[in-house]
């Protein structure tokens, strides 16, 4: 005598089965779609999966951060740590970054390196907009340079590329996505407040992220990569920041 | 500055903030699905169910669940520069992220004080039990309410 299959078996076998080929399912959408960052291990990569995720679905319609007038401008502008010690930069410092160059290179076809003069040269923009640290501390400050999408166009960004790598002069090395990149307010900033950047602020060169946290805002440009997995890059998760008990993904 | 008071060397495990940030954010996400599910279920019941508790349990209830931890989930996004620039209002109508970040804190210290209050309450009702009727559904048999 053979033994029938319940209808409440089969509906909840149908059911797990739905359910975890749906997760399965998922994964895959949010891994071609470039819904998973690069720190995504572990227990505490679920919560930084699903943060990245679902604001970069948000965010995917380029929403612009608020922009503000100058009369908003705070009058203190903390700096947060102290310019890079090594003599490579402080050689470059003295000579007020004459000597400088910014190297970009990687998944590009026309690998470049621009002086100050260079990137000035190149559509500029100017935007007024508050950073917020992780510590607590906020300012809002005017910052004025090229669009990262410039650049990008300048050396003809091959399409495989998928993350924008940014070396600084010191250990604070940092990525975001590529529709992170293109987005209107990503700037590389040589002006603040009108005058040159300070070597406090990041001189002579630093990266702009509005929609993130101000750490993501790397200081001391000296190299920007693409590449189109960020597995290989240092330590595998995108940024110095996971080993400091930070996210990669700086929206909140 | 050195700090006055430093928390004992094994709260900052790998790193500056340590695992504390990583955890924080994933038990938001946690407590955010959990509570939409409590809460859609008390509303499809068109109650909540707390036979058995006081009228000074059931205003704290209702303030935790309808007051403080919507305050919590707002007044943590306002500090979101993501979702700002999505919704510029979640942080505008707070004054700014300035604002968001003091009511955050006030309002977690709120819902510490809750916390320990509840707890010990329900340790005093028997612990085992109410925790086992919390999962389970099935409520202790008890004649008078706690």
């Amino acid at each position: 005598m053979t033994a029938r299959i319940g209808r409440r078996v089969l509906l909840r076998t149908g059911l797990a089965a739905a359910g975890a080929s749906g997760l399965v399912a998922a994964a895959e959408i949010a891994r071609r779609y470039g819904l998973i960052p690069p720190d995504h291990g572990g227990l505490y990569g679920i919560g930084e999966t699903l943060t990245y995720g679902s604001q970069r679905i948000l965010t995917a319609t380029h929403s612009m951060a608020r922009e503000f007038s100058r009369r908003d401008i705070s009058r203190i502008a903390p700096v947060n740590g102290d310019p890079p010690e090594t003599d490579a930069y402080q050689a470059l410092l003295a000579r007020e970054f004459s000597a400088w160059r910014l190297v970009v290179d990687g998944l590009v076809t026309k690998p470049a390196s621009f002086s100050l003069d260079d990137l000035r040269r190149l559509p500029a923009r100017s935007q007024i907009t508050h950073q917020a640290c992780e510590e607590g501390w906020s300012f809002i400050a005017e910052w004025a340079g090229v669009p990262l999408a410039a650049l990008l166009d300048v050396v003809w960004v091959r399409p495989e590329a998928r993350w924008v790598v940014f070396h600084p002069f010191d250990e604070c090395w940092d990525s975001i996505d590529i529709v992170e990149a293109r987005h209107p307010q990503t700037l590389l900033a040589y002006s603040m407040n009108g005058g040159d950047l300070p070597a406090g602020h990041g001189a002579p060169l630093r990266l702009r992220l509005p929609r993130q946290l101000g750490y993501k805002s790397i200081k001391y440009l000296s190299r920007i990569t693409l590449v189109d997995s960020l597995d290989h890059v240092e330590n595998g998760k995108g940024s110095l920041a996971p080993d400091l008990g930070y996210s990669w993904y700086a929206g909140i | 500055m050195p700090s006055l008071i430093d928390l004992p060397l094994p709260f900052v495990l790998t790193g500056q903030t340590g695992w504390g940030r990583s955890l924080h954010f994933l038990s938001a996400w946690v407590m955010v699905t959990t509570g939409a599910i409590y809460v859609a279920a008390g509303l499809r019941h068109a109650r909540f169910q707390w036979p058995l508790y006081n009228a000074a349990q059931r205003r704290a209830y209702l303030a935790v669940v309808f007051v403080l931890v919507p305050m919590m989930i707002w007044t943590g996004l306002a500090m979101s520069p993501a979702i700002t620039s999505v919704v510029p209002f979640v942080v505008s109508l707070l004054g700014g992220q300035q604002s968001a970040r003091t009511i955050h804190f006030a309002v977690a210290i709120a819902l510490a004080c809750f916390v320990i209050g509840h707890v010990v309450m329900v340790a005093l009702a028997g612990f085992g039990a109410y925790v086992g009727a919390m999962i389970t559904g099935n409520m202790p048999a008890r004649k008078e309410p706690v």
